[in-house]
């Protein structure tokens, strides 16, 4: 327990509410209207779509490290920190593909385009609904664990291709402008703003991943005293 | 006790944070004036955006905190089949 009762993962909670609240008012008042180009108003959105995107693919990373971390030594609790941080790496990436199209329907008149970039995101996203598809459907916990944790080391493969994408492939999606390497730029107020959603969203996912990595730490408990109460 | 007393404050802390994101959108898209940007610069396509990333993550929660519910529920009929087992030796 932490201050005031509160454990850490509730006080990251609201500390992530806090941010979310400031990073709104920034993202509404303080960054300036863009260019008609990005599309004025809506381009307000990138504050939520880029981070949600990046976010999604340190997810499957993650997810990735701890599945293999899991395979080699067998502890529960890698299987539970991999499993949380794809289902919320999931809800980042429909959060980001969502945005993504919204933002398109004015700007390039399509919700949706079949280019490198946008395919290899949309399989990404397939792949880790997958994931949790195993899950629920394995015939056994254990061999759920095993097999997802193959489907999340091939998934997090794709990763490096699909952040890449916008400038190894030509297409529509406009240059990255984080990261190393990136071609982008931005006026100051926009990256200020961009750089506090990026920590806006980190504690977000860093608490809703440790809040669900606990939870499916005492299901397990549960169902642990249940076979032995019944035996 | 001490558990219903944390989640009545956590729903408070709930209804005011999402009052406020409710609000705050509102009163800043206000301030951004409409007069200044012909056809209001896409704002309905923002507004629709806002809503699916408030959605996701609200949706998320909630469905993180019914199983909470679900495990405190799981507790209380292990503790109730455990008062009913006999203690071992006897």
């Amino acid at each position: 327990m932490g201050i005031a009762g509160l454990s850490i993962r509730q006080g990251l909670i609201g500390l992530a509410a806090l941010l979310f609240l400031t990073d709104l008012y920034l993202i509404l008042q303080y960054a300036p209207t863009a260019s008609e180009a990005l599309g004025l108003q809506v381009q307000r959105i990138f504050y939520f779509h880029v981070p949600s995107a990046l976010l999604g693919m340190i997810a499957f990373a993650v997810a990735a490290l701890a599945s293999i971390v899991y395979l080699a030594k067998r502890a529960r609790k890698w299987d539970n920190i991999a499993w949380a941080s794809a289902e919320v790496g999931t809800l980042f990436f429909t959060v980001a593909i969502g945005t993504g199209a919204i933002w398109a329907k004015p700007v390039w008149q399509t919700w949706w385009v079949w280019d490198v970039n946008g395919t290899l995101t949309f399989m990404l996203w397939l792949v880790f609904i997958s994931y949790l598809i195993v899950r629920s459907y394995a015939p056994t916990v254990e061999r759920g664990s095993r097999w997802a944790a193959v489907v999340a080391i091939f998934g997090a493969a794709a990763v490096p291709f699909v952040y890449m994408a916008a400038d190894w492939w030509e297409g529509l999606h406009t240059e990255r402008i984080t990261g190393p390497g990136a071609g982008g730029s931005m006026e100051g107020e926009m990256f200020l703003t961009l750089m506090f959603s990026l920590v806006t969203f980190l504690v977000l996912f860093i608490a809703l991943v440790a809040e669900r990595a606990a939870q499916r730490g005492i299901e397990e408990s549960i169902e642990e005293i249940r076979r032995e109460v019944s035996a | 006790m001490k558990i219903s007393t944390i989640s009545r404050r956590a729903r408070i802390a709930i209804t005011v944070t999402l009052v406020a994101i409710l609000a705050l959108p509102s009163t800043a898209l206000a301030a951004t004036s409409t007069q200044e940007i012909p056809g209001n610069g896409n704002l309905g396509f923002l507004l629709v955006g806002e809503i699916i990333v408030w959605a996701g993550f609200f949706a998320y929660t909630f469905y993180m905190s019914r199983k909470t519910n679900d495990l405190r529920r799981e507790i209380e009929d292990l503790r109730a089949l455990l008062k009913a087992v006999p203690p071992a030796g006897n």
